[in-house]
């Protein structure tokens, strides 16, 4: 049997860090009362935002298709159950009420961390992502025979993101045009932004609402049941599957803390164990020969 | 004895034949006949057989009542030509009383009996009614033998507008006779003209409105046997008052009944999409979303709220409220405040074209071709990942035969 090629080995990053974000890594690694190694992979902070989306979400979901099909079975027990078309509106004006508190909310977070202590999330695309993309469905069509390896986020995660934060705008905008039609079309000079908006509204719901239940459902739920945006917590031989790179880094930079060597230069050298050859290397204690270097653009947390 | 009484029969029809010419009378109708008395009858005088011909075609036979005002107590055969019931008098007339009717005293015979009247009569050839108040009165009594045939109408209208009205104490509600006739009898709704002239008795200004409308211009002028005349949208038997609680949330059927039906619009060139649209768009949902849920309380626009109730006219007709120029102004019956381009809101019922809506069309498109695409790739992809999965997790706890199934080979 010949072996499949080996197109490319561990990642190694060189990489300049700040003492802050190394302390940061640092404590992000624990080990659990029962000596289970785990990574704080979410704060309390983005937990709760993601519960907080998640029930505004569901809620605008049901109260806007039951409206769009209230002829239907589901649409019809859900209006009746909130008391008719009426009630549905306004519940859906309320859960989008907040969700909009929400999105301001994440809005300031955002230039908080940026502006503020010069913080760049890892959620901001790179080519990186898009030579992932391709590697891993090279991968998955058995045209090469290792996975690309993740950072923090990989891009089904960003892809994803990216996509909620567009659909969001659109909808809370097309929304809020519908809320004031009348005042509207004082200000503006057409009329037909108003049925506009109401499409637009109505299909990009329809597109979120599907991407949610596929794409979403299939990463986190179908996939491998993936609990740490509710916990906030993913085991370290977890993070070796779907994030190596970002527990090298926390690893590497935890340890260098410890053995307090300043200025920091970490190299990080990611391995995917996902791959069944790969673990028998680690297993082996057998280093990879670095073939690629990649650099991450922008700073790490 | 059988020669007698068949030689008395003779001279009794012979009796009444020579009143009949002597009071100058119409020939008897057949129509209208009793049950003939038979040759074994004891005589036959009206007096007797209660022949109600035997008075009743005399054409200036009156009757008074209490307060002075006379009415008509002549039949007249010919009106009940055609008529949809051919049976006898007293099918109907059966709350009159038996002849001589208990309470009517003959007290003018020579209307009957001219021959005998001799000029030193002092009374007027008219009979005292008693047994009612006025003619409304007798006619209300005798419409209630409707009810002998017609039960179900009478369940009918038991909902009725008329009938609460009349309830209310109103004698000059509607009953049966007023829309159906006395005597003439038929298909009220032949022509179909008919209904609204009748309606028209005491809706008047109702009616005036309804003839100028689209419909009831084509009604009049082609008797257009498609258009809705009164009782296509208020109904015959249960006439629905348009205060009525369901009168409203049931009007978008009413309406689409017939504009949402393409053999009947396309003889016009109407479209029928008119309905789909007008229930997919704010206004309409809200409307038979609410209508379905058994709410009452329909604060939405419905057709008549726009187009007008029996004023509609088309929207290429520059009185109509749905004309664009006046729009705007139909808008603001609700929507207080609203600017010029507010009606764009709405689009007239058309499903956005390249032409009327280009962004809208455009909207619409993108979304129908990438939703679709978009979710044919994440399937794609998803089956293409969960399926490598599968494959290595196999791989990596290898069954029996691994060999066989290295899906690395296989994908090369």
């Amino acid at each position: 049997m010949p072996k499949p090629k080996t197109e490319k080995s561990p990642t190694v990053i060189k990489q300049n860090i700040f003492y802050r974000d190394a302390a940061e890594a640092a404590k992000r690694l624990r080990v659990s009362s029962i000596g289970i190694r785990y990574v704080i992979r979410f704060s309390l902070g983005q937990r709760i935002e993601h519960i907080a989306l998640l029930l505004s979400f569901t809620v605008l979901a049901l109260t806007g298709l039951a409206q769009s099909y209230y002829d239907s079975l589901p649409g019809g027990l859900i209006l009746t159950l909130l008391g008719g078309i009426d009630t549905s509106r306004q519940v859906h004006h309320v859960a989008s009420f907040f969700l909009g508190i929400q999105s301001l909310y994440h809005i300031a977070i955002f230039v908080d961390g940026a502006f503020v202590h010069r913080r760049f999330g890892k959620m901001l695309p790179a080519w990186r992502d898009v030579t992932d993309a391709v590697q891993l469905m090279k991968f998955n069509a058995g045209l090469v025979s290792r996975r690309p390896i993740f950072d923090r986020f990989n891009f089904e995660q960003k892809a994803e993101y990216w996509a909620l934060v567009l659909g969001i705008f659109i909808m809370g905008l097309t929304g809020m045009m519908q809320m004031f039609p009348a005042q509207l079309t004082l200000i503006l000079p057409a009329g037909w932004v108003i049925p506009v908006s109401r499409t637009l509204h109505f299909w990009q719901a329809v597109l979120m609402v599907l991407a949610v239940l596929t794409w979403h459902f299939y990463h986190t739920v179908l996939k491998k049941l993936n609990l740490s945006i509710f916990n906030g917590k993913m085991t370290v031989e977890q993070m070796k599957e779907e994030h190596p790179l970002e527990l090298a880094y926390l690893e590497q930079a935890s340890a260098a803390i410890e053995n307090k060597r300043w200025p920091l230069e970490i190299e990080i050298q990611a391995e995917n164990i996902y791959d069944a050859e790969s673990i028998t290397r680690i297993e082996n204690g057998n280093a990879d020969e670095v073939v690629s270097k990649n650099h991450i653009e922008g700073s790490v947390e | 004895m059988m020669r007698y009484r068949y030689f008395l029969s003779l001279l009794a029809g012979l009796f009444v034949l020579g009143l009949t010419f002597l009071n100058d009378a119409m020939p008897l109708p057949v129509l209208a006949q009793e049950p003939t008395p038979t040759a074994s009858s004891s005589g036959s005088s009206p007096h007797q057989t209660g022949d109600c011909l035997g008075c009743h075609s005399n054409p200036g036979m009156l009757g008074r009542f209490a307060d002075g005002k006379t009415m008509s107590l002549y039949y007249d055969p010919q009106e009940h030509e055609g008529s949809d019931h051919i049976d006898g008098c007293r099918s109907c007339h059966d709350v009159q009383h038996d002849y001589p009717h208990e309470n009517s005293q003959a007290q003018s015979c020579t209307v009957c009996h001219t021959q005998f009247f001799d000029g030193d009569f002092q009374g007027e050839p008219v009979f005292e009614i008693t047994a009612y108040a006025d003619e409304r009165a007798v006619v209300m009594d005798i419409n209630s033998s409707c009810h002998k045939c017609h039960q179900e109408k009478f369940q009918e209208i038991t909902d009725s507008e008329h009938t609460r009205v009349l309830e209310q104490g109103n004698r000059f509600a509607p009953i049966c006779v007023d829309c159906h006739g006395g005597h003439h009898i038929t298909s009220p709704n032949e022509p179909r003209t008919k209904v609204a002239e009748m309606c028209s008795k005491c809706h008047m200004s109702v009616y005036t409105t309804y003839a100028t409308s689209v419909h009831g211009e084509a009604l009049s002028a082609e008797s257009n046997p498609d258009v809705p005349t009164c009782s296509n949208c208020h109904g015959s038997h249960v006439v629905e008052g348009p205060t009525h609680i369901d009168f409203r949330a049931d009007s978008i059927g009413l309406c689409g009944n017939c504009h949402a039906d393409m053999s009947l619009m396309n003889k016009y060139g109407i479209s029928t999409n008119v309905f789909q649209t007008y229930l997919d768009d704010f206004h309409g949902r809200t409307v038979d979303s609410s209508h379905k849920a058994g709410e009452v309380k329909i604060a939405k626009a419905t057709c008549y709220d726009c187009h007008g109730v029996h004023n509609i006219q088309s929207h290429e007709n520059k009185l109509s409220s749905v004309y664009p120029a006046n729009l705007q102004k139909t808008c603001q019956q609700c929507h207080t405040e609203v600017g010029i381009t507010f009606p764009q809101a709405w689009l007239s019922h058309y499903s956005p074209t390249w032409e009327d809506a280009p962004l809208l069309f455009l909207v619409n498109n993108f979304y129908k071709f990438f939703i679709p695409a978009v979710m044919g790739l994440f399937v794609v992809y998803i089956a293409l990942d969960a399926a490598r999965r599968v494959i290595d997790r196999y791989k990596k706890n290898p069954g029996p035969s691994v060999e066989a199934s290295d899906p690395q080979q296989a994908g090369k």
